[in-house]
């Protein structure tokens, strides 16, 4: 009985993973029309909680972003931290009056700033509140079409604006999520793989995700979480759906209400991933951090998963919620724990080790192809590493494979189990404040 | 796109050398744990009016001087051979006999009007209580494979033949579907004799030496009343595993009280064999039915 379902997962598994490896490969390129005219027009919303170490160099790239009829605001949630006066210093601010666009309920607004240099920024200064709270402030005073969230941990790459702009042209597109890389793993623009193996990992899992999972997803039209870090969101729908909740999870949380939104008021309307759209974040270096920031993670994915279950199949179309159900939850989360006792299992009934051993080889076997994908999928979007690091790449793939990648069955299995047990804490991983700008961009 | 093809290609390819590596033992590994787990075996003592017990009397013409013991080990049907039934030569194991002929050297024993004996006949014979016409023969079978009962029986059964299984007594009670189950020895009790080949001890270590050989004798001994145990004191035969034995092991079958063991030594048994290494004339898989009819003189 427990074989019989073990296969049965494991089928699951083997047919996600092949869509994952074939269609972003066999998936044609959109030709990139640089002529066409009107852009929307963009307003950044960077929220920001202590970020002192790391605002500038986001600030920064807001800055050199190439783009037209920009706007951006940053967001202080009541930081305690010395975020307000790095502010001060690298904008030189003065306050400014500013008209709602809409009335959202946040937190008490104390001023707002406008940069002297910059005439495009703004600076909201708030009550502490969260992100999602902080994300509503912004909304509350942004005024152009396109709304992109982006973490002040993040870097934009100068053309991603303009990248996300052109998506948004296609009337039919209501949100779009960019690439997310590690700031890591990159150094003048140039990725290189000469990395610590614990970020190795996670350059790993990013571009997995984004160049295989997002891709693939964005094709079959089941996008379920556009990543905090840097996603675009239509104004209008935004406001139409009453802005973000207040979760552990609210980038998750906005994609479904936006998913919601498609399948229920604007049936043409759709989600996607904007690969060349590209910005720059900083990964937790150590174990512990990494330890935390999953399993928050892991919180965000089951308060939606509880929030959203009876909207599956009804308010959400059926890949979505097919990708939520199957992949997400039960392949994602519940195989998890299935998975800590298969170890169990084998040492204490008699079952031949040839059927784990058949199981264990052809895993490898697609994860193997699966990283070989990533990489053909990568350098078709411009993300070349010298011939040095694809050596380093194809060596640290086993290790990844056996070692780093179940370190994911334990994240999902703590964050699972914290979820119910303490809810409302939740940790903001350490800012090393180490990824310079000239590093990264 | 040649990229993509390539990767793809080289991908199936992958695929596919590791599933036909791995489908036949994953098969049949996939069968042997969907069936259910038959527990313990606990055979019923043998009853003093069981027709093993009992001696028949024979219309003798001439009196046999020795007696041809026929060992089988697994009788399989050529449509259900697998690539794992051949050795690395491309020959059938030694162990297997197809259907087809088995059943042919049955039709040809009865055909003949051989007699085919129980355990008790063969022993009063070999000890001289008795005589035996010379077209006698002892069929028996090692190990307790599933298809003894499945295939062999059958055809013993037609003729109203009867035979001995020496059987791996774990093997059997672990419900592993190889081999018999408990359910299956009750059916096939109208035709065969059941006796031990002991009870874990039919392994070899990695250098090939058997188990029986390599354990201390209060193990061997040990296991063996653990068989005889599950065999409900079935204690007249035992067949050593793959004939290999010592001195101190013949002495032991002897204290525990067992009447005949059985090697692989292949010649015909006659009463100047030793009771406890009676030889064996093995039937191989490319035997025709002339080779089998030498076996029988």
């Amino acid at each position: 009985m427990v074989l019989i379902l073990t296969l049965v997962l494991f089928g699951l598994f083997l047919v996600f993973q092949s869509v994952y490896i074939f269609i972003p490969l066999f998936s044609a390129e959109r030709k990139d029309n640089l002529v066409s005219f009107p852009y929307q027009t963009v307003t950044i919303l960077v929220p920001a909680f202590n970020e002192e170490k790391l605002i500038n160099h986001c600030l920064d790239g807001i800055i050199k972003s190439d783009v037209q009829a920009l706007e951006a605001i940053i967001i202080n949630d009541g930081s305690t931290d010395q975020t307000m006066k790095v502010l001060f210093e690298q904008l030189d601010l003065v306050q400014v009056d500013r008209q709602k666009k809409v009335d959202f309920l946040h937190q008490p607004v104390r001023a707002i700033y406008r940069s002297k240099k910059y005439a495009h920024i703004f600076v909201i200064d708030k009550d502490n509140g969260g992100k999602a709270d902080a994300l509503n402030a912004g909304i509350t005073y942004a005024s152009h079409d396109i709304i992109v969230t982006l973490d002040a941990d993040s870097i934009l790459k100068s053309d991603a604006l303009k990248k996300m702009q052109q998506i948004f042209k296609d009337e039919r597109v209501v949100a779009a999520g960019g690439t997310v890389h590690i700031g890591q793993g990159m150094r003048n623009e140039k990725p290189h793989f000469l990395l610590k193996n614990l970020v190795r990992f996670q350059v790993l899992q990013y571009m997995t995700g984004f160049f295989l999972h997002k891709k693939a997803q964005s094709v079959l039209g089941a996008i379920t979480v556009i990543s905090g870090a840097f996603g675009a969101f239509r104004r209008e729908v935004l406001i139409k759906v009453d802005g973000y909740r207040s979760t552990v999870g609210e980038d998750m949380d906005i994609t479904l209400k936006f998913q919601e939104y498609v399948k229920t008021i604007y049936k043409q309307g759709k989600l996607v991933y904007v690969p060349e759209a590209i910005c720059y974040t900083e990964c937790p270096e150590s174990l512990s951090d990494l330890f935390r920031q999953r399993i928050r993670w892991q919180k965000a994915f089951v308060d939606c998963m509880i929030t959203y279950r009876k909207s599956l199949f009804r308010k959400i179309r059926f890949l979505p919620s097919v990708y939520l159900l199957l992949d997400s939850f039960l392949l994602g989360t519940l195989n998890a724990f299935f998975m800590l006792i298969i170890p169990l299992m084998i040492i204490f009934s008699t079952i031949n080790l040839i059927i784990p051993f058949s199981l264990l080889m052809i895993s490898f076997t697609f994860a193997c192809y699966q990283s070989i994908a990533v990489l053909i999928v990568g350098y078709r979007h411009q993300y070349h590493y010298c011939l040095m690091d694809y050596l380093r790449y194809f060596f640290f793939i086993p290790f990844e494979i056996v070692g780093y990648r179940l370190l994911g069955i334990l994240f999902v299995t703590v964050g699972t189990v914290l979820y119910f047990f303490n809810r409302d804490s939740w940790y903001v991983s350490k800012r090393l404040g180490r990824l310079k700008l000239e590093e990264a961009i | 796109m040649k990229l993509n093809l390539l990767f793809l290609f080289a991908f199936v390819f992958t695929l596919f050398a590791l599933i036909t590596n791995l489908r036949g033992p994953f098969l049949v590994a996939m069968t042997n744990v969907t069936k259910t787990y038959s527990g313990e075996l606990n055979l019923t003592p043998i009853e003093a009016d069981d027709w093993s017990e009992s001696v028949r009397s024979f219309a003798i013409e001439t009196e046999a001087t020795g007696v041809t013991v026929l060992m089988y080990h697994r009788i399989i049907a050529e449509q259900d051979l697998e690539s794992w039934h051949y050795q690395e030569n491309g020959k059938l194991y030694d162990t297997i006999v197809l259907t087809d002929a088995f059943a042919e050297q049955m039709a040809y024993l009865n055909e003949q009007g051989y007699l085919t004996l129980t355990l008790k006949e063969f022993q009063l014979f070999m000890v001289g209580e008795i005589e035996l016409p010379e077209k006698s023969v002892l069929i028996t079978f090692d190990d307790g494979f599933q298809d003894n009962i499945t295939h062999a029986y059958p055809i013993l059964r037609r003729y109203d033949f009867k035979a001995t299984i020496f059987l791996i007594t774990d093997a059997v009670a672990s419900g592993d579907p190889l081999y018999l189950s408990e359910a299956d020895l009750m059916t096939g009790s109208d035709v065969f004799e059941y006796q031990s080949h002991t009870d874990q001890l039919h392994q070899r270590n990695e250098t090939g030496e058997a188990y029986l050989t390599i354990k201390p004798i209060a193990e061997v001994e040990q296991d063996l009343r653990a068989s005889i145990d599950k065999l409900g004191g079935r204690k007249r035969a035992f067949a050593y595993p793959y004939g290999v034995y010592q001195q101190e092991h013949r002495q032991l079958l002897a204290d525990i009280g067992f009447q005949l063991a059985f090697t692989v030594e292949y010649k015909q048994a006659t009463r100047t064999d030793q009771l406890l290494e009676v030889p064996r004339i093995s039937v191989f898989p490319e035997d025709s039915l002339d080779d089998f009819k030498l076996k029988l003189n």
